[in-house]
C-alpha cells in the first residue's frame, strides 16, 4: 500500500465536465434501449428468416450473406432467432419486472406508513421471501404455477417485489419524521394529502430508477431459466436457451453462443446508463 | 524578539466548482507571537474555516493555494504532503467544532489520544498511556482511566471535548488551531472548556487561532482579534481597542447585532441586507451594499487596511502590540454614525431617536407592577403594561383568559436499556408536571440546556407527541387526545432547522395556497393576495411566491416559516430555537420580526432557547426549565436582575459576556 | 452487554425467519396439482401408495397439525425421500455439499480480495481515470448473466487456450482448484460487481467524514490511517450488503454448477425440477435458506465486533 498515498486523493473535483458525460450517458442509454424496443416490435418484418424455419441440410453454417449469424443445429437462422427471443425475452421481462413494482411499491407503502403490527408482519414475510435466492424461489413456485408465460411472469415477480418494498418503506420511515412532515400535520393536512403530496412523489419515481435498473436482472433470470432448460417450452426462440443448445458446439460455432448473449449484456449497459442518469437528476432535489 | 510562532501573508484560497470560482480567503495576512492567542471573527462564509484549513495543509477539496504560511520559520506552502503530515500534531494541531463526529466511534478514545505520540514521537504504548492520562487530569476529567476505556458515544459532549482538547495537545504544538471549539455545548460547559482551553494552552506554551462567531468568546481568550468578511481581514487590532472603539462598519455592525446580557435592554440592531453572493461579490469593497457609510467610491476601492493609531497610550508605547487596521475609508476616525442611530436600520438622515441607545432604564418602566406576587406565575394575569426602553408604552397584553395553558403536562419515554438482562427500562420523565401559561399577544421564553425537555413539551403542547399525562387548554378549552384539523391550527410551531422544515419539491406561494384553501381561509379569488400579504408581513416581497425553498437563505426560510405560521391564524405559536441556527446578524433581523408580529397582530409567542440573552430581549417572562421541570418563573428583568433559583442563577453566570470596558459602543 | 443482547435478538429473530420459511414451504407443498402425496411420490404414484402415504403423514387431519408435524419431522432432519434416488433427501444433500461449499469458499476469497482492492483503488483516486473506469465495471458486469460469462470463459480457457479441465470435477487438491477456477471466477465477477460500488461508496464517504480529517490533522498518513480508521469504518455499511449479496451467490452458484457440469447442490436442484422430484427440491430450498441465515448471523457477529455502538438506538 505504500503507494497509495491518502492525502494526495485531494484531486479536482469533476465540476462541469461531469455533467456532460453525464447527457451523453443518458443519450446512449436511451438510444440503446430504443433501439432493442423497436427490434423486438419490428422483429416479424426485419426478420431475415422465420426463426421456426428448418433448413436441416445448411444446419451449423458459418455467417455469410444469407445468414448473417449462422445456422444453429437444426438449421434455423440464428439471426432471426436472435431478434424474436427479444419479444419474448423484453415481453417476460418487463411485465415480470413492472409487477414487481406496482406490488412490492404498495406493500412497502403501507408497511412504511401504518407502521404497528401491520409493519412487522410484512416485514417479517420480506424476511422470509429474500431469504431464498431468486433462482431456488422461482423453482419453488413453477411447481405450482407451470411453465407457462404466465406462470413464468407472476413466479418471477412474486420472487423480486421485496427490493422494491423495503425502498418504498425505507422511503417513507425516512420522510415520516421530517420537520416538513410535521408542519403539514401540524398545519391540519390529513393523512391522505400528505400521503399522496408530500410522501408519493418521492417514492414513486425512486421505485421507478430502481425498475430501470433491476429490468436486466429480470430478463438474465429469464434467460438462466432458459438455459437450464427450465423456462419457456424449447422451440421458442429466448436468448438462454439459444446460448445453451450453443454450447455443444463452442469448439466450432462459438458465435451461436457468444451473440444472445452480447444482446443482454449491452440491453444491460443501455439500461444501466439510463438508471445512472436518473438517479442524478432525481438526486439533485 | 523570537520570531513569531505563525507569520501569514497574502494567504488566498481559490475554490473550483462548478458553479464557477470562488475567493474563499482574500490576501489573508497576520503574524502570531509565541504562547499568544488570536482571534477569527466573522459569519459562516466569511472565510475562517477555511483559513484555519489551509493552515493546516488541509485546504478543501479543489482548491488552490497561494501566498506565504510560514510555522516556526519554517514555510509550510509548498511542501509535499509527507513532510506536512510530520507537522501536524507536532508543530500544528487543530480542535474542531464538534466532538461528536470529530472522534472515531468505532475505537476507544484513549487510543486516539495516545496515537499522535505514538505515531510522530515514536513513543511506547504504556508512554503514552500515562501520558494520555496525565493529559485527561490536565483536563478535569474524573476519573480518567475509565474514560480512556470509553468509546465516544458513552461519553458527554463535555468529556468530548476535552477528550478533542487532550488530543490536540498530545504532542505539546507550537500552534493550536481552534474552530468553533464551544458552539456545539451547553452555555455552563462552554465556560468550563474555555477556562481549561486557556491554563492548558499556558502549560503547553501553545499559541492559539480561535475561530469564533462569538464576539463574546474572542473576547475572553484573545489578544488580539482579526474581523473577516467575504473572505477578507476587513478590521484587526488589539481586542480591546477593536471591541470599544471599531473602525470598521461591520465590525461595529456585528457587535450591535449582539444582544447584551446585562445592562441596557436595547433592541438588537440587524444588519441589513443578506450575506454576499460568493461567486459574484460586490466590486471594490464588500461590504458597501449594507453599509450605511458608504460612499460612491466605496465601488472602485482596492482592498487596502490603513493603519489606525492606537488610542491607549500604553499601546502606543508597547511594540509588541499588534497593530491596529482596517480597510474602509472612515478608519482613521472613530465612527460617528452606524447601523441603529435610527429605530429603521438604513435611513440615514434621521435624527437618532432619544433612548434607543445606551439609555438607562427608567425606574419601574419595564413591566414591573407593585402588585406583590409577580415573579411567580399568578394564573390569570392582571393586564400587564410594558414600556421599552425608549419610554413608549405599548399595547395591553393577558387581560383575561390565557390564550394558551398547560397543566401539570407530563412526557414519559422508556429509557435506553440499562444493559443487565431481565432488567426493566427505566422510564424517563422528559416532562414532569409542567404548569404554564401564555396570554395574548405576550411572548414568554422558556429556557434551559440542551435535553432539559423543552423540545419535547413544546411538541406535546402543540400534538405532535401524546403527553403521558396533564392537558393542554387554549382560550380556556382542553385540547382532546386526537385533535381535528382546526383545533390543530390553533397552536403552530415553528422549527429550528430552517431549510428541514419546507417541502424541498414544492413553491412557497404553492405551500401557502394549499393551507389557506384547505383550511378555507381565503376564497379562490383572495389566495394570492392573501400570500403576498402573509409574505409582506414577514418582510418579504411578493417575488418569493414562485421560489423553493432551496433558493432561500436561512434567515428568510425562517421568515417563510413564519409565515406558514401565521397563514393559519393560530392562538399562538412556538418558535423552538428558531434562530439558534441563523447567523448572528441575521437573528437579529428574525427577532425583531417576532416583536412586530406580537405588536401588530397581537399573536403570542412561546419563545424557546437556549440563548439567555436573546430571552431577554424580546421576552415579557420567562421560564427556567431543568430537567423537565420548570424551576422558576417571572418577569424578565427580575429574572435576570434578581434570580431565585439557583439553576437560574448558574445559567446566568455562565453566560460569556464582555467585560464592562468592552461593551456595547456608545 | 449490550452488544450481547444484540446477538441474541438477531438470533431470535433468525429462528423466527427460518419458522417463516418452513411455513411457506409447506404451503407450497400443499398447492401441488394432485395433492402433495403425488408430488411426493412422483412417477411412482400409485392410487394405493397415495393413499396410504396419506395415511402416513396425517395428510387426512386438519391443516395446523400437519404443519406441525411437518416442523418435527424438520427437527429430526427429515426432509423426506428424493424420487429420482430413492433415498433420503438428507443423504442426497450430504454427497452434494462438499462441492458446493468448496466453490463457495474459493469465490468468497477471490472477490474478496477484488473487492477490496478495487474499492480501495477507486475511493483513493477519486475523480482520477482509474477512479472513472472501475467505476464503469459494474455497469458492465452487473447486465452479464453468470451463465454466460462461464460459458465464454469455457471456450476461452478449455477450448481455444487449453489450460483448464473443460468441466465436471478432478479429483485431489491441484484439481479441485483446477476445475473450480473457472467457475468461481464467474460468481466473482457478479458479487464483486455489487459490492465495489458499494464499499467504494462507503470508503468515500468516510475519507471525507470529520473524524478522517481530525486524524490527519494528528498527523496520520497513508497505511496507518486507511487501516486504522477507514477501512474498519467503511466496512460496516458493506457487511450488511454482503449477506444480501450472499442469497444472489446462491443462486448464481446454481446456474454456474450446470454450466460447468459440477456434482454440487445447484446441479441437485435443477435435476430435481426437471424430473418433478418435489422432496428433493423443497429440500434444497430449505437448505439454502439455512445457509443464508447462517450468514447473516455471521455478519451480525461480525457487525458487532465491529462497531460498539451496536444495540443502542
Amino acid at each position: 500500500m505504500s503507494g497509495i498515498d491518502v492525502a494526495a486523493a485531494d484531486g479536482p473535483v469533476t465540476g462541469t465536465g461531469g455533467r456532460r458525460v453525464r447527457s451523453v450517458g443518458l443519450l446512449i442509454g436511451v438510444a440503446i434501449v430504443g433501439g432493442y424496443l423497436l427490434a423486438a416490435l419490428l422483429a416479424p418484418w426485419i426478420s431475415p428468416h422465420g426463426p421456426l424455419e428448418l433448413d436441416v441440410a445448411d444446419a451449423l453454417a458459418v455467417p455469410s450473406a444469407e445468414h448473417p449469424l449462422g445456422t444453429d443445429d437444426l438449421g434455423r437462422d440464428a439471426l432471426s432467432r436472435l431478434l424474436h427471443a427479444a419479444r419474448v425475452d423484453l415481453a417476460l421481462g418487463v411485465a415480470a419486472g413492472v409487477t414487481a413494482y406496482l406490488l412490492g411499491t404498495l406493500v412497502g407503502l403501507v408497511s412504511g406508513y401504518a407502521g404497528g403490527w401491520l409493519d412487522l408482519v410484512l416485514t417479517r414475510v420480506m424476511d422470509v421471501v429474500q431469504t431464498m435466492p431468486v433462482i431456488v424461489m422461482i423453482m419453488i413456485l413453477l411447481l405450482v404455477l407451470g411453465r407457462g408465460p404466465v406462470g413464468i411472469v407472476v413466479a418471477l415477480a412474486l420472487a423480486s417485489w421485496v427490493g422494491y418494498a423495503r425502498l418504498a418503506r425505507g422511503i417513507v420511515l425516512a420522510v415520516r419524521n421530517l420537520d416538513h412532515i410535521a408542519a403539514a400535520r401540524l398545519a391540519g393536512l390529513g393523512h391522505p394529502r400528505v400521503l399522496l403530496r408530500h410522501v408519493l412523489p418521492n417514492v414513486w419515481t425512486q421505485g421507478f430508477v430502481f425498475l430501470t435498473s433491476d429490468i436486466v436482472l429480470s430478463v438474465g433470470a429469464i434467460a438462466a431459466l432458459g438455459y437450464l432448460g427450465i423456462g419457456i417450452e424449447a422451440s421458442t426462440p429466448e436468448w438462454g436457451q439459444m446460448i445453451s443448445s450453443g454450447q455443444a458446439f463452442l469448439a466450432t460455432n462459438w458465435w451461436l453462443s457468444l451473440a444472445p448473449g452480447l444482446a443482454i449484456v449491452v440491453l444491460g449497459l443501455g439500461l444501466a446508463l439510463v438508471s445512472d442518469a436518473l438517479t442524478d437528476r432525481l438526486g439533485s432535489r | 524578539m523570537t520570531a513569531p510562532a505563525l507569520r501569514v501573508r497574502g494567504l488566498t484560497v481559490t475554490l473550483d466548482t462548478a458553479q464557477g470560482s470562488l475567493r474563499a480567503a482574500d490576501r489573508v495576512a497576520f503574524d502570531l507571537p509565541a504562547g499568544q492567542a488570536v482571534g477569527l471573527v466573522g459569519e459562516s462564509g466569511s472565510g475562517k474555516t477555511t483559513v484555519l484549513r489551509a493552515l493546516l495543509g488541509l485546504p478543501p477539496r479543489g482548491s488552490t493555494v497561494a501566498g506565504s504560511v510560514r510555522l516556526g520559520g519554517r514555510e509550510l506552502l509548498g511542501l509535499p504532503d509527507r513532510e506536512l503530515a510530520s507537522l501536524r500534531g507536532t508543530q500544528v494541531a487543530m480542535i474542531f467544532q464538534d466532538p461528536a463526529t470529530t472522534l472515531n466511534p468505532i475505537r476507544r478514545v484513549g487510543s486516539q489520544i495516545g496515537e499522535g505520540p505514538r505515531v510522530r514521537l515514536g513513543w511506547s504504548r504504556a508512554r503514552a498511556r500515562d501520558h494520555t492520562i496525565g493529559l485527561l487530569r490536565l483536563m478535569e476529567v474524573a476519573d480518567p482511566e475509565r474514560v480512556v476505556r470509553s468509546y465516544p458515544h458513552q461519553l458527554s459532549g463535555g468529556i468530548r471535548q476535552r477528550v478533542m482538547i487532550a488530543t490536540a495537545l498530545a504532542c505539546r504544538p507550537a500552534v493550536l488551531l481552534c474552530d468553533e471549539p464551544t458552539s456545539a455545548l451547553d452555555v455552563t460547559t462552554q465556560e468550563q472548556i474555555l477556562a481549561l482551553l486557556r491554563t492548558a494552552a499556558g502549560l503547553t506554551g501553545s499559541a492559539l487561532v480561535l475561530v469564533s462567531h462569538d464576539l463574546a468568546v474572542v473576547g475572553r481568550l484573545c489578544s488580539s482579534v482579526l474581523v473577516m468578511y467575504a473572505g477578507r481581514i476587513v478590521e484587526r487590532g488589539p481586542v480591546d481597542e477593536v471591541f470599544a472603539d471599531p473602525r470598521h462598519p461591520y465590525t461595529r455592525a456585528l457587535l450591535r447585532s449582539r444582544p447584551a446580557a446585562t445592562g441596557e435592554r436595547t433592541r438588537p440592531v440587524p444588519v441589513p441586507g443578506e450575506p454576499p453572493d460568493r461567486f459574484r461579490p460586490p466590486s471594490g469593497c464588500r461590504f458597501r451594499t449594507r453599509c450605511v457609510l458608504a460612499e460612491k467610491r466605496c465601488a472602485s476601492l482596492p482592498y487596502h487596511l490603513t493603519p489606525v493609531a492606537p488610542r491607549l497610550t500604553a499601546a502606543r508605547l508597547d511594540a509588541t502590540a499588534p497593530l491596529r487596521a482596517a480597510a474602509c475609508i472612515h478608519a482613521t476616525a472613530p465612527l460617528l454614525r452606524a447601523i441603529g442611530d435610527t429605530p429603521h436600520p438604513g435611513s440615514i438622515g434621521d435624527t437618532p431617536h432619544p433612548g434607543s441607545i445606551g439609555d438607562t432604564p427608567h425606574p419601574g418602566s419595564i413591566g414591573d407592577t407593585p402588585h406583590p406576587g409577580t415573579t411567580g406565575d399568578t394564573p390569570h394575569a392582571e393586564a400587564v403594561r410594558r414600556t421599552d426602553a425608549g419610554g413608549r408604552v405599548s399595547r395591553l397584553a393577558g387581560a383575561g383568559t390565557p390564550v394558551l395553558e398547560v397543566r401539570g403536562l407530563g412526557m414519559e419515554f422508556p429509557g435506553t436499556p440499562t444493559g443487565r438482562p431481565f432488567a426493566r427500562r427505566p422510564r424517563l420523565r422528559a416532562v414532569d408536571g409542567v404548569d404554564l401559561h401564555l396570554d395574548r399577544a405576550e411572548i414568554l421564553g422558556l429556557v434551559g440546556e440542551s435535553g432539559c425537555g423543552k423540545s419535547t413539551m413544546a411538541r406535546c403542547i402543540v400534538g405532535l407527541h401524546q403527553p403521558t399525562d396533564g392537558q393542554v387548554l387554549v382560550d380556556g378549552r382542553p385540547m382532546p387526545r386526537h385533535r381535528t384539523a382546526s383545533e390543530r391550527r390553533r397552536l403552530q410551531l415553528v422549527f429550528q432547522d430552517p431549510a428541514a422544515a419546507l417541502n424541498p419539491a414544492r413553491r412557497i406561494g404553492g405551500m401557502l395556497a394549499e393551507l389557506l384553501r384547505v383550511h378555507g381561509l381565503a376564497t379562490r379569488r383572495e389566495v394570492r393576495p392573501r400570500c403576498v400579504e402573509l409574505l409582506r408581513s414577514v418582510g418579504l416581497d411578493a417575488s418569493f411566491l414562485g421560489a423553493y425553498p432551496h433558493a432561500l437563505s436561512g434567515g428568510q426560510q425562517q421568515r417563510v416559516s413564519l409565515a406558514r405560521a401565521l397563514a393559519l391564524e393560530p392562538a399562538a405559536i412556538i418558535a423552538d430555537e428558531i434562530v439558534s441556527a441563523l447567523d448572528v446578524s441575521v437573528q437579529a433581523s428574525v427577532l425583531n420580526l417576532l416583536v412586530d408580529l406580537r405588536e401588530r397582530l397581537d399573536v403570542a409567542i412561546l419563545f424557546i432557547s437556549h440563548d439567555l440573552a436573546v430571552v431577554r430581549q424580546i421576552c415579557d417572562r420567562v421560564a427556567v426549565m431543568h430537567r423537565g421541570r420548570i424551576v422558576e418563573v417571572a418577569r424578565v428583568d427580575a429574572a435576570f436582575s434578581r434570580p431565585r433559583h439557583p439553576h437560574t442563577r448558574r445559567l446566568l453566570a455562565a453566560i460569556p459576556t464582555l467585560p464592562p470596558a468592552r461593551r456595547t459602543p456608545a | 452487554m449490550a452488544r450481547t443482547r444484540y446477538l441474541a435478538r438477531r438470533l431470535a429473530s433468525i429462528l423466527v425467519t427460518l419458522l417463516g420459511v418452513s411455513l411457506l414451504l409447506f404451503v407450497m407443498l400443499q398447492l401441488q396439482p394432485g395433492g402433495p402425496a403425488e408430488a411426493m411420490l412422483g412417477i411412482t404414484a400409485t392410487p394405493q401408495r397415495v393413499a396410504a402415504l396419506n395415511r402416513e403423514l396425517g395428510l387426512d387431519q386438519p391443516l395446523p397439525e400437519q404443519y406441525l408435524h411437518y416442523l418435527v419431522r424438520l427437527t429430526h432432519g427429515d426432509l423426506g425421500e428424493s424420487v429420482i434416488f430413492d433415498r433420503p433427501v438428507t443423504e442426497v444433500i450430504a454427497a452434494a455439499l462438499p462441492t458446493t461449499l468448496k466453490l463457495g469458499a474459493y469465490v468468497l476469497i477471490l472477490s474478496g480480495m477484488t473487492t477490496v482492492s478495487l474499492a480501495t483503488l477507486a475511493a483513493v483516486r477519486r475523480g482520477r481515470p482509474v477512479d472513472h473506469a472501475i467505476r464503469a465495471l459494474p455497469l458492465v458486469g452487473l447486465g452479464m448473466p453468470s451463465f454466460w460469462i462461464g460459458v465464454m470463459l469455457l471456450f476461452l480457457f478449455t477450448l481455444r487456450f487449453q489450460v483448464l479441465p473443460a468441466g465436471g470435477l478432478q479429483p485431489g487438491l491441484a484439481g479441485g482448484l483446477r476445475s473450480l477456477l473457472l467457475p468461481a471466477v464467474t460468481l466473482s465477477v457478479a458479487v464483486s460487481a455489487i459490492l465495489v460500488r458499494s464499499l467504494r461508496r462507503g470508503l468515500i464517504d468516510v475519507l471525507e467524514s470529520d473524524h478522517v480529517t481530525a486524524a490527519r490533522a494528528r498527523g496520520l498518513t497513508g497505511a496507518r490511517l486507511l487501516l486504522g480508521h477507514v477501512l474498519p469504518n467503511a466496512a460496516i455499511p458493506t457487511l450488511t450488503l454482503t449477506s444480501l449479496v450472499f442469497a444472489s451467490l446462491l443462486g448464481g452458484a446454481v446456474i454456474v454448477e450446470s454450466v460447468f457440469a459440477l456434482p454440487g447442490i445447484g446441479q441437485l436442484l435443477v435435476d430435481g425440477f426437471r424430473r418433478h422430484d418435489v422432496p428433493l427440491v423443497m429440500g434444497v430450498a430449505l437448505l439454502t435458506a439455512a445457509a443464508v441465515m447462517v450468514v447473516n448471523l455471521l455478519m451480525d457477529v461480525a457487525y458487532a465486533l465491529l462497531d460498539p455502538r451496536v444495540g443502542l438506538r
